[in-house]
């Protein structure tokens, strides 16, 4: 069954819910148009939930997966995004259970992020040496604060959707949002701990 | 190898030791004005703060100690004329920005060409706690000793040199070798890489660190007894081992045409030995990194530290003339891979580099990471694969299947059945006696069927591109060809057989064009589609040349 | 003192704009009044700032081919068809009218040429070279008096779209306008303007799906890869070409074609080239695509002022770069290995 290009540039137009549909009928040739949409959010949030590079791919590929193949279960009254949030911030829990998860920060992806060439080399590494600081402070707070904070500041969700994903109440949502605040603020803005700027990603 | 020719090297070699060549393109001789000028300042950074310095042409040596910044520079100014001396006064110079947190100095104007070379050497003391960034282009050395904040250097040509730095290092190079040495034991973590130099790291031998090494095409060598474990990643060499029962910091190094040692503080580098197993025999390296290699051990030493130019790029390659029997070989390094004959059935699979196969007498699969593949003729089966790169095939006997991630594929030949996937790129069959079924998602498609190869069905599909399809004027088909998104007027279906009714049919914005029916009374069904693009029927010549590639 | 910690607790929620307007105003309200909140205040938006540095990480391609490869194998009906991964279009060219769309003003003549006061061509006025004093435009719109336009219509022209007009404020003058399809050709040296006008042209009307485009760029490279010139304006539009065109067909083809240009003689448009290439290497999804930029610039950095930091630094980053084809990341430490730094 071959589907024709006309076709398949018109995928990309379809709605997560109609593509979804595909799916759940066993057609998985939208696979690839959602991966396209959801995967650099998803990767990024086990990244920066797991800061181990490769639990993250692993998480990734196994949260759309499992979107192929538990497709049934997704129903089409919640956002396809809220609901592929909470198979990553589950796999990503387990992980963390399972494995005692040294956070490993895989330094060759520090050497070779791509350093933009408008950007004065002061700028590029101060911007580097930032990303650590934060990667590195991200990294104190609790899984629950973590998985609140991310949802939130780097996902903009809803307290409610966060809420539904990590299975607890607004409320929760809120305290633990507050808190991962009260710790990151004295990580990054208190200059004891805002260690001095050097620029070298180490 | 010829003891002439080791004398030649060495005598080259020589020479560079003696005087290394200038930094550039220019050649000193044709220089003949120069003007140099020297100054001195001291800079306010605070205690344990930032100091760049981003010299595009020029040593840089820094040493550690003291309570003050001094930097002390020459400028050295070179050129054909006194008018370009004079210009390159005015354009060359420094500037100095900043605060005493993060102070920054930066050379401007600095040239070197065939009528000009400007190039700013600084001589630098700092407190040893500062940090430094180190921005270099070409420069013969850039060498930092005794210091402890944390140190980055960038460099693309010559020679970087760190002696007992006791906070983080990271080193990014490109032509340059990498020498980093600790008369005590190392105590923070380590990044060196370069792309086509050695990195050299020279420790204490009993000092307690993990050790990470890794290359594409050169080594891994070490004079310290080490544990270790080698794995391979597509490519690529890694190892890794807990010296002296690991702990501590980790010190990365990787270069991917050069070579990365790891030795006590006094050995000379001739004792080191690879940690990788042994490449497969049939592997030598090019004659270029040969000649390197068979310079004299006395030298060795001497010449690496001098050594500017940067080492050749060692492509390893398999040369066979002749293979009696199969041929089963992974070329897991992404060695280049050229055998003229083989016997029996050929199997290989590249992690990236070209693979040219002359003759295959029996079944042909070859599926690599990257490159090209080359096949002069098949006897049985073929089947190529590559996820970037052409694919050429002279003759196919029993057909294939050929694809590329992005390139073109050419078959000048088959006897049988063909399958041909691109997903970017041209497909050319010169001749084929069965059916074809060729897909690019944008490129043309230009196929010549003989009357054997009309008796199949074929199906030829591009997404942006022009078909052409020759076959013989008696040919017997059933023809469904369709453009499916022209715009007004944009392609045409041409066809130099009579018979088909060509509809055309507004959809959306464009023009659907469509053209069926039979020739010659019907036979096989053939398929062709374009999304946009032209479709042409052409009838083949009368005698078909054999092996020539369809024309359009 | 209960207060500032109600404040401060609400302080996430006035960030993302969650909280209702009313306690929205009053928290504002505390916090302005209130010293020591203000500072908790400004660190907690200089936090929550900070955390947007850390920028998100493209995901390595393995993954995705890695899943692709998985969801084959479960099963479910997959296309055949390679993935078509969107390459980030950004269209220059508006779209233009396929055919040139003119208004002939009081009848008379069928003629395309538009420049005032010009001589009306003849019915063999259609083959244009290029001579000093043009006589004939190509445009999208043209609008011509009468007296402008020979006559006689030559041959039989397809016109259509025809619509009757009163000439605006003109009492006793008529006017139709047409959408006029013809056959234009246009002879002259490689280098006369007009020629490479409508060659980057062509390689830029990114709008008509068109083969012209890719026919284009064979001829462009056919034309001047061998020449001693190649104008700016067509490195202009093979570097759209590159960065725009959502085949990888035809992108390659633009690549080899910026990469077999005399790189010589392409003074400031070298630069351009360069950017395009190195945009490339950055940021195109198909690895031959990136391998030929590769190669397009090592051949730009092989003559003399030819080198850049950019590129240098950009190659540097391809080798090192892990999850990169590795043939590539060979093909780039050999660029750099070769080049003149």
């Amino acid at each position: 069954m071959r589907v024709e290009m006309t076709e398949k540039a018109e995928m990309t137009d379809l709605t997560d819910q109609e593509l979804m549909g595909l799916v759940q009928a066993g057609d998985y040739s939208p696979a690839a148009v959602l991966y396209d949409r959801y995967s650099t959010r998803i990767y990024n949030f086990a990244y920066r939930f797991l800061r181990n590079s490769e639990a993250a791919e692993d998480a990734t590929q196994e949260v759309f997966v499992k979107m192929l193949r538990h497709a049934h279960q997704f129903n089409g009254e919640a956002k396809l995004s809220t609901w592929l949030f909470s198979i990553t911030a589950n796999l990503c829990r387990d992980h963390l259970r399972k494995a005692d998860n040294k956070a490993k920060d895989d330094e060759d992806a520090l050497l070779t992020m791509p350093a933009p060439a408008e950007h004065s080399p002061q700028h590029v590494l101060e911007t580097r040496e930032t990303e650590r600081r934060v990667r590195e402070a991200l990294q104190k707070l609790t899984p629950e604060q973590r998985e609140a904070i991310l949802l939130s500041r780097y996902q903009g969700l809803s307290y409610a959707e966060i809420a539904q994903i990590s299975g607890c109440s607004e409320g929760a949502v809120k305290t633990r949002v507050f808190r991962a605040m009260e710790t990151l603020k004295k990580l990054l803005t208190d200059p004891v701990n805002g260690d001095t700027r050097c620029l070298t990603a180490l | 190898m010829m003891p002439g020719i080791r004398h030649a090297g060495a005598a080259a070699l020589a020479i560079a030791i003696l005087a290394p060549p200038p930094v550039g393109a220019a050649e000193a001789g044709k220089l003949t004005k120069s003007f140099s000028e020297k100054s001195s300042r001291t800079l306010d950074v605070r205690p344990g703060g930032v100091l760049w310095i981003d010299n595009a042409i020029g040593s840089i040596v820094v040493t550690g100690g003291g309570d003050k910044v001094v930097v002390e520079t020459t400028r050295v100014l070179r050129a054909v004329d006194d008018a370009t001396l004079e210009s390159l006064k005015k354009k060359s110079s420094i500037l100095i920005e900043g605060t005493p947190e993060s102070r920054i100095v930066k050379s401007t104007g600095l040239v070197s060409s065939v009528n000009a070379l400007a190039r700013i050497d600084y001589v630098v003391r700092v407190p040893a706690s500062t940090q430094l960034n180190l921005l270099s282009g070409v420069a013969e050395k850039v060498r930092v000793t005794g210091v402890s904040g944390k140190l980055y250097v960038r460099n693309w040509r010559g020679l970087v040199e760190v002696a007992d730095a006791t906070g983080p290092v990271q080193v990014d190079t490109v032509n340059t070798n990498v020498h980093v040495s600790f008369s005590r034991k190392p105590v923070s973590p380590m990044i060196l890489t370069s792309v086509n130099g050695n990195i050299e790291v020279r420790v204490p031998q009993s000092s307690k660190f993990e050790w990470y090494a890794e290359t594409m095409k050169g080594d891994i060598l070490t004079a310290i007894p080490v544990k270790g474990r080698p794995s391979e990643r597509p490519g690529q060499r890694i190892y890794h081992a807990s010296v002296n029962g690991g702990g501590g910091s980790a010190i990365r190094a990787s270069s991917i045409t050069g070579k990365v040692y790891l030795l006590p503080m006094e050995n000379p580098r001739a004792l080191a030995a690879s940690v990788l197993p042994q490449a497969p025999q049939s592997v030598v390296p090019a004659p270029k990194a040969a000649m390197k290699e068979d310079v004299g051990v006395m030298f060795r030493s001497v010449v690496a530290s001098l050594l500017v130019v940067p080492p050749s790029t060692r492509t390893f390659e398999v040369r066979k003339g002749r293979v009696a029997g199969n041929y089963d070989f992974a070329a897991t390094l992404g060695e280049n891979v050229f055998v003229g004959e083989i016997d029996g059935f050929a199997r290989i699979v590249s992690a990236g580099g070209e693979v040219v196969l002359g003759r295959v007498a029996g079944d042909c699969r070859v599926a690599s990471q990257g490159g090209p593949i080359n096949l002069g003729e098949v006897g049985g089966y073929a089947e190529a694969r590559t996820v970037a790169g052409d694919v050429t095939v002279g003759t196919a006997k029993k057909g294939g299947r050929f694809g590329t991630g992005g390139g073109s594929i050419v078959v000048r030949r088959s006897l049988g059945p063909l399958v041909l996937e691109t997903s970017g790129g041209d497909v050319i069959v010169g001749e084929s006696a069965s059916g074809v079924s060729a897909e690019t998602h944008s490129g043309d498609i230009r196929v010549r069927l003989d009357s054997k190869g009309t008796a199949d069905a074929s199906e030829l599909r591009t997404g942006r591109g022009n078909v052409t399809l020759e076959i013989p004027k008696d040919a017997k088909m059933t023809i469904d060809a369709t453009i499916s998104m022209s715009a007004e007027g944009a392609h045409r279906f041409e066809s130099e057989f009579p018979g088909l009714t060509v509809v055309r049919e507004r959809v959306g914005d464009g023009v659907r064009v469509r053209a069926t029916g039979t020739i010659n009374g019907g036979g096989p069904q053939l398929t062709i589609s374009a999304s946009s693009g032209n479709i042409a029927l052409r009838r083949a010549p009368d005698k078909i040349a054999t092996a020539a590639p369809a024309q359009r | 003192m209960s207060d500032c910690t109600l404040i401060r607790e609400q302080m996430p929620l006035l960030l993302t704009e969650s909280l209702g307007s009313a306690g929205r105003e009053a928290a504002h309200q505390h916090i302005e009044a209130c010293a020591s909140c203000e500072t908790e205040w400004s660190k907690t938006r200089e936090t929550w700032k900070l955390l947007a540095e850390a920028a998100d990480r493209p995901v390595p391609t393995r993954v995705r081919a890695r899943f692709l490869d998985e969801a084959a194998s479960m099963g479910g009906a997959m296309s055949r068809r390679p993935v078509v991964v969107p390459f980030t279009r950004k269209p220059v060219f508006r779209r233009l009218a396929q055919a040139a769309a003119i208004a002939v003003i009081a009848g008379g003549a069928y003629f395309a040429g538009s420049t005032r006061g010009t001589t009306p061509a003849t019915g063999t006025g259609m083959i244009a070279s290029a001579s000093p004093a043009p006589q004939f435009r190509i445009s999208e719109n043209a609008r011509l008096s009468a007296d402008q336009i020979a006559p006689e219509i030559a041959g039989s022209p397809a016109i259509s779209n025809v619509r009757f007009i009163d000439h605006e404020g003109r009492p006793g003058e008529v006017g139709m306008t047409f959408d006029l399809t013809q056959k234009v050709t246009v002879t002259g040296k490689a280098t006369d303007q007009s020629l490479v006008n409508l060659a980057a042209y062509v390689l830029g009307d990114s709008d008509h799906p068109t083969t012209s485009r890719s026919n284009a760029i064979q001829w462009v490279r056919d034309t001047y890869s061998t020449g001693q010139t190649a104008d700016p304006q067509i490195v202009t539009a093979l570097s759209g070409v590159l960065r725009n065109d959502a085949h990888e067909g035809v992108r390659l083809k633009a690549v080899e074609t910026l990469g077999s240009l005399p790189a010589a003689s392409l003074g400031g448009a070298a630069a351009q080239a360069r950017q395009a290439l190195i945009d490339a290497l950055q940021n195109d999804p198909n690895t031959n695509v990136r391998l030929k930029a590769v190669e397009a610039l090592a051949n730009l950095a092989a003559v003399p002022d030819g080198f850049d930091p950019a590129a240098v630094e950009t190659l540097r980053k391809k080798a090192s770069q892990n999850d990169e084809n590795p043939y590539l990341r060979v093909k780039a430490a050999e660029a750099l290995s070769q080049m003149n730094l």
